[in-house]
């Protein structure tokens, strides 16, 4: 599993690749490496099926805190 | 000043009638106002109105500038960022929400046996593919396909009337409970989908007619007819007591048709809105993104904010209790910052800026 995760995130920066050889910009190429590295880790987090807080959990404890 | 996208008047007002049907076409977001929901989805039009109508004041006081660049313009770099930053959130979290919700529709009806993320990761491949051609390529698929379902929901509606199923008696006794289950529903419906709006801010700016303000209130008066229209049915035919208790009653609804399967109808209206509407969400957060950047080009976050979408959609609720609880309580209050009261001051320090200018 965590090796099919890791295998389609490669396919997907691999179809990327050719946009940022185009254009190098140094901005774009960081945002990017770091939304595709969140999703890569979140996605791994769910594969191994390790239980963290869920976004959905700390706002409806920020919404009853209110 | 960005670049002018062609985007025609009738595909503005099918584009914003798909984001606001999204999901609300199969869900039952009114039931604390039981046989009176008919009265709260009368409300949250109203109400819906309203909103789209200042979000388009922020835009028009603003020309050229989109929600991102209004924030940094308002509230200086460093909040206007931050705020900013948290708009982007929010529009990924609706795609997240509205993917989730039309996976587990997906799975819950129809595929019984298909892993949620397959569903789920399908969906968005599709949208993902057209927000990468950009808005004019989505706002063109909405102008062929949100058509077919204005038609899908008059024929289910229609077919209903043939067959004798409607018992105006659903609709009594009006008023039972007062006026603040309706208020309650009213602002749950206001919230989603009417508040969602604030989203266009991010398009708005590309689109360049002078009847913006038109369209915009046209698309929220169909969507809010055919809202209305389907809580009505559903109402009608299941009665409040059973639509409190079932998950997606136009799904239950359609079913009660003897001889005749039109349940796939309800699953091309939810395909064909729910994907408008990640559509849009995922275009936002990738040009909010762009934009932050000082880039204009969307096309490079458009697969990251898909991945995240996808993960999201499946990280955020256990099951399909879970997310229509949180739908209900929490969602209406987590949203009122991002569509009530940020809106309201953008709106008040635009037009204060624009008559200081002026006098």
């Amino acid at each position: 599993m965590v090796i099919g995760v890791i295998l389609v995130f490669a396919i997907l920066m691999v179809i990327d690749i050719p946009y940022f050889l185009k254009n190098q910009n140094f901005k774009i190429i960081l945002a990017y490496s770091f939304l595709m590295t969140l999703g890569l880790a979140l996605s791994l987090i769910l594969a191994l099926d390790i239980s963290i807080t869920t976004p959905s959990q700390i706002i409806e404890s920020i919404v009853n805190m209110m | 000043m960005p670049e002018y996208i062609r985007i025609s008047y009738i595909q503005l007002t099918l584009l914003l009638t798909g984001f606001l049907l999204g999901s609300s076409a199969i869900m039952n977001q009114s039931d604390t106002a039981r046989q009176d929901s008919w009265l709260a989805a009368i409300l949250a039009v109203i109400a819906g109105v309203a909103v789209i109508s200042m979000n388009v004041w922020i835009s028009l006081l603003n020309p050229g500038k989109s929600l991102i660049g209004i924030l940094k313009d308002k509230f200086g770099n460093v909040f206007g960022t931050v705020t900013a930053v948290l708009y982007i959130w929010y529009f990924i979290h609706i795609a997240a929400l509205v993917t989730r919700e039309l996976a587990e529709f997906m799975v819950t009806t129809t595929y019984a046996e298909t892993p949620i993320i397959f569903v789920a990761i399908c969906m968005v491949l599709v949208t993902a593919y057209l927000v990468r051609h950009g808005l004019e390529v989505i706002a063109r698929t909405s102008e062929i396909l949100i058509p077919l379902l204005i038609v899908s929901v008059i024929i289910i509606f229609l077919v209903m009337i043939n067959l004798h199923e409607y018992n105006i008696e659903n609709l009594l006794p009006f008023n039972e409970r007062g006026l603040k289950p309706i208020l309650h529903s009213s602002f749950i419906m206001t919230t989603f989908p009417y508040g969602e709006s604030i989203l266009f801010t991010m398009i708005f700016p590309y689109l360049y007619h002078r009847k913006l303000l038109k369209a915009s209130i046209l698309g929220v008066l169909i969507s809010g007819l055919l809202i209305l229209g389907i809580t009505l049915r559903d109402l009608m035919v299941l009665g409040p007591d059973l639509i409190s208790r079932v998950i997606f009653p136009p799904h239950i609804t359609t079913g009660l048709i003897p001889n005749l399967d039109i349940t796939p109808l309800v699953e091309v209206n939810l395909i064909i809105a729910g994907g408008i509407k990640i559509a849009i969400c995922i275009f936002a957060a990738a040009l909010g993104i762009a934009q932050l950047l000082g880039e204009h080009d969307h096309k490079p976050f458009v697969v990251p904010i898909s991945v995240l979408t996808v993960v999201l959609s499946i990280w955020i609720f256990d099951d399909i209790l879970a997310f229509f609880y949180w739908i209900n309580t929490v969602w209406p209050y987590y949203s009122i910052p991002f569509q009530f009261v940020i809106p309201v001051l953008l709106l008040l320090m635009s037009w204060l800026k624009t008559k200081q200018r002026t006098v």
